[in-house]
């Protein structure tokens, strides 16, 4: 709780730092007009003191209270909770589809170590975690969208939504969601497994997989028993850590795909300049991750019986 | 080694080498506009076709190699700098130093690295060396951890102890001897974190904010094959190839030397 | 017989190498015997003890001659289920490290119950095991996790792990090395217990001839990938017939009868991939002569059911 505290203030000084130089390349640039740097003025207190500034500031965002977006006016964390969960249902099953292949490959590529399978898999995470999503997405825009249409590509919701059952909502949402998912999950299988595949390793080569076998224990036991169990408890770590990864990468397939997450709107405000909504996305974003972070701590205190959660918090 | 690692390696060098010789190698100046020639797929004119202006692709990408790798490199550099610094200062000092600067490293780490980074130069100009900079001073912070944990275990070494029994200064300590020696999973990062600088360059560049045109980077000639995606593949097609190739490289390269490190 | 080791050969993969590690080996254990296998670090006593279940891995080395006849069957031969059938059931083994042996995520009753047969209640059968060996404290506390539990604690937790479905055969490997003295004490009386309570025959291996000296009936000691001594304990301490026998012997200072006492012995094992000729104990031999650099000596009947590997043999001890 206190690393909390500590980290939102300690971030928000560090979002006056871009804050302050763009105050003054906002005042030099010509393209800003004579409103948007008063309101800018105004909203920044700049007139007030440093201090001052910086208290008030961190006050409203304490509370939530991002301000007004620049663009349309609107509390600006409004904005952001109607993007939140559109980003973050796309995250889960990004992740869930992360585990489920990534875990598997991972494990079996430890199993099978220096094996055809082993190198074949490693060249094919590799692939996944080298290919620029922004291309990744838009070849998958062209072929499977358009030329062969199959899926949808744009949105999350087709014109004719409003009409559809109950059911048929969830299968059209669902269809909308499929390529933006693959996408964010290809380059996080790399991480995820690699990580199984040195863990299970590690946890092969340790004394109680021997006892395991000297009991008479069958291989399938061995490994998936005893091995795996050992093995999964850093993995489970690292999916809190990937947490960030994943919602900087929603920036791009989220413009692509013009679906309406946190990351198109990050990118919108970014480029129209708006303050408000660009620094509540930030704190968001960190809040987010620290959750993430959280969540991680606790699951792996909770598997792991040597871990006491005390000790963490 | 390792024949995927010996791949990786020869990926990174092959680019090297073009970005090196790129005049001598790239048969047009990658800036020639030429309006009778505009979006002709490739042929013995044109390896890779020609863009919406009329300029030779190869000549573009070959050019494009250059900011990327140089990007990369420098960006790493910077970050290297930053990390390698405040790991060792870390590890070596310890007490409230350390707590200080892992804070510091926790709190950047809250941040989804590429917000930041498309923030600060959304709101900045998107000049080359912006860029540079600003990848360098976001993606400093897994170095810093890495060396710290180095120097943390090398600091209680004899001969640590023997060079502070001669009078050795701090500094000498941490740059001579510490330092070299911690550098191994470090260099693993560098290597890696080359692959990752080229990723977020040719990304913003994709978006808009990273190099501009008419200055050839393989983001931004993907950014304008977007328009023209349907009929002209050969604008999607090279550039994210040469991304992907260049970037599977580096990783392949930095995954082989871990594997020979964990030996 | 119940167990028959015969002109076992192993070689180890290091650096894309083979080197002989196990060198030819003969032994035998009989029914309720105890069997004590005694060498320095390093000459291969752990790697024959592995063996005898194929616990070695592939990858680490292999079996290349060699037969180990259990209750009549090679069990070089064995397919996989055989041998499953044998390991922790009728053959079980308690290792060096009791720490690192038990699998740190699952209970203790956990891992008991997984050698349970199907038809023992589980709640009655562990606890009738812990009480055998001295964990009355643990029965009921199903939440148990190794790393709760003191070192001599877990190495009885081990062989409780080991005992449950009564084997024939228990092979120890250092089981006291890492405790501390004072439990290493409780854990061999543990030991002897449980041997002549269930009959059970006993491999022990271990690099200290006093820890073996109470419980074992014969003696075999390995040097350099063989057995270079072997016999009846009570015949091995009063009258050894190998150098290295003595240099064992020598650093044991309760045995105040000989009086021939020698220090430890110097210099150190040669490394398997730089055997000298002839005999391998030579160049830290006392009673060397140039015949010995001949050809390697046999292993020899010195007396009823004592054997030697040193042709000077009568030179060493009083036999």
């Amino acid at each position: 709780m206190l690393l909390l505290g500590i980290t939102i203030i300690t971030f928000s000084v560090i979002h006056i730092a871009p804050g302050k130089p763009t105050d003054l390349e906002a005042q030099f640039n010509p393209k800003v007009s004579m409103e948007a740097r008063e309101r800018i003025s105004h909203l920044y207190g700049l007139d007030k003191s440093l201090h001052i500034q910086y208290l008030e500031w961190l006050k409203r965002f304490a509370r939530f209270d991002f301000g007004i977006s620049f663009m349309d006016s609107r509390p600006v964390m409004q904005k952001i909770m109607e993007r939140i969960p559109v980003t973050l249902t796309i995250e889960l099953f990004s992740i869930i589809l992360i585990l489920v292949i990534g875990i598997p490959i991972g494990v079996s590529s430890a199993v099978k170590e220096g094996g055809f399978y082993d190198r074949f898999m490693t060249v094919f995470v590799f692939t996944g975690f080298a290919v620029p999503t922004f291309w990744l997405s838009l070849i998958l825009m062209d072929y499977i969208g358009v030329r062969w249409g199959i899926l949808p590509i744009s949105g999350i919701k087709s014109l004719e939504f409003e009409k559809f059952g109950f059911f048929e909502k969830i299968i059209d949402v669902s269809k909308h969601l499929v390529l933006p998912v693959l996408v964010s999950a290809f380059g996080g299988l790399a991480g995820i497994s690699r990580y199984m595949r040195s863990s299970m390793l590690h946890v092969l080569k340790q004394d109680y997989i021997r006892t395991a076998r000297a009991k008479g224990l069958t291989e399938k036991e061995v490994l998936y028993k005893h091995a795996l169990k050992n093995a999964l408890l850093p993995v489970v770590t690292i999916l809190g850590l990937s947490v960030p990864g994943l919602i900087g990468g929603s920036v791009i397939f989220e413009s692509i795909f013009s679906i309406p997450g946190m990351g198109r709107l990050f990118y919108e405000s970014v480029m129209a300049r708006d303050y408000p909504v660009i620094m509540g996305v930030l704190v968001m974003g960190a809040v987010l991750t620290l959750l993430g972070n959280l969540l991680a701590d606790i699951s792996y205190a909770a598997v792991d019986p040597r871990i006491k959660l005390e000790d963490n918090l | 080694m390792n024949k995927l690692t010996l791949f990786g390696l020869g990926i990174v060098v092959f680019f090297i080498m073009i970005a090196i010789f790129a005049p001598t190698i790239a048969p047009y100046n990658p800036g020639q506009i030429d309006i009778e020639n505009i979006l002709t797929p490739p042929s013995s004119s044109h390896i890779f076709g020609t863009d919406s202006l009329g300029r030779d692709l190869f000549s573009r990408m070959v050019y494009g190699s250059r900011i990327s790798l140089m990007v990369g490199f420098i960006a790493v550099g910077i970050a290297g700098l930053i990390g390698i610094a405040l790991g060792a200062i870390a590890g070596y000092y310890g007490k409230w130093l350390d707590t200080v600067i892992m804070r510091f490293i926790d709190i950047m780490l809250c941040f989804p690295t590429f917000f930041l980074i498309l923030a600060v130069i959304a709101l900045l100009e998107p000049s080359i060396i912006n860029i540079m900079v600003v990848i360098g001073t976001t993606s400093w912070m897994g170095m810093a951890r890495l060396m710290r944990a180095e120097i943390l275990s090398l600091k209680e070494r004899d001969f640590i102890y023997a060079e502070r029994a001669i009078g050795a200064s701090d500094l000498r300590i941490i740059a001579k001897h510490l330092i070299p020696n911690a550098m191994a999973p470090v260099l693993v990062s560098i290597t890696l974190g080359i692959a990752g600088a080229i990723l977020v360059e040719s990304s913003l560049s994709f978006l808009g904010i990273g190099v501009q045109p008419p200055t050839p980077s393989w983001g931004n000639i993907l950014s304008e094959g977007k328009a023209v995606m349907g009929a002209s593949w050969w604008m999607m097609l090279f550039p994210g190839l040469a991304i992907f190739i260049t970037v599977l490289g580096y990783n392949l390269l930095g995954e082989g030397i871990r594997e020979k490190l964990l030996r | 017989m119940l167990l028959q080791i015969k002109n076992l050969k192993i070689n180890y993969k290091s650096d894309n190498r083979l080197v002989e590690v196990v060198r030819g080996i003969d032994l035998d254990i009989d029914k309720g015997e105890c069997v004590g296998l005694i060498g320095e670090s390093g000459c291969g006593k752990t790697t024959v003890g592995l063996s005898i279940t194929k616990l070695i891995p592939e990858r680490k080395g292999n079996i290349s001659a060699g037969e180990i006849l259990f209750a009549g069957k090679d069990i070089l031969k064995l397919n996989s289920e055989e041998l499953r059938n044998i390991r922790g059931k009728k053959i079980s083994y308690v290792f060096q490290e009791p720490f690192s042996s038990l699998n740190p995520v699952f209970t203790i009753y956990e891992q008991i119950r997984e050698v349970l047969e199907e038809k023992d209640n589980p709640d009655s059968r562990i606890a009738e095991i812990l009480k055998s060996v001295g964990l009355e404290k643990i029965i009921g506390r199903k939440n148990m996790y190794p790393h709760e539990l003191s070192g001599g604690m877990q190495q009885r937790a081990m062989i409780g792990v080991a005992i449950t479905s009564r084997p024939d055969l228990l092979v120890l490997d250092e089981p006291t090395t890492a405790l501390d003295v004072t439990v290493q004490r409780q854990i061999l009386g543990l030991i002897m217990e449980l041997k002549n309570k269930m009959n059970l025959a006993i491999l022990f291996i271990s690099h200290d001839l006093r820890i073996v000296f109470n419980i074992a009936d014969k003696i075999a000691i390995m040097y350099a990938g063989k057995i270079i001594e072997c016999g009846p304990k009570g015949k091995i301490v009063s009258s050894p017939a190998h150098p290295y026998t003595i240099g064992l012997i020598g650093s044991i200072p309760s045995l105040e009868h000989r009086k021939k006492v020698f220090n430890a012995i110097g210099g150190r094992a040669p490394l398997f991939s730089e055997l000298p000729c002839g005999c391998k104990f030579y160049p830290r031999c006392k009673f060397r002569i140039n015949k010995c650099l001949e050809r390697e000596p046999d292993l020899d009947e010195v007396n009823q059911g004592h054997f030697s590997r040193c042709i000077n043999f009568h030179l060493v001890g009083g036999v």
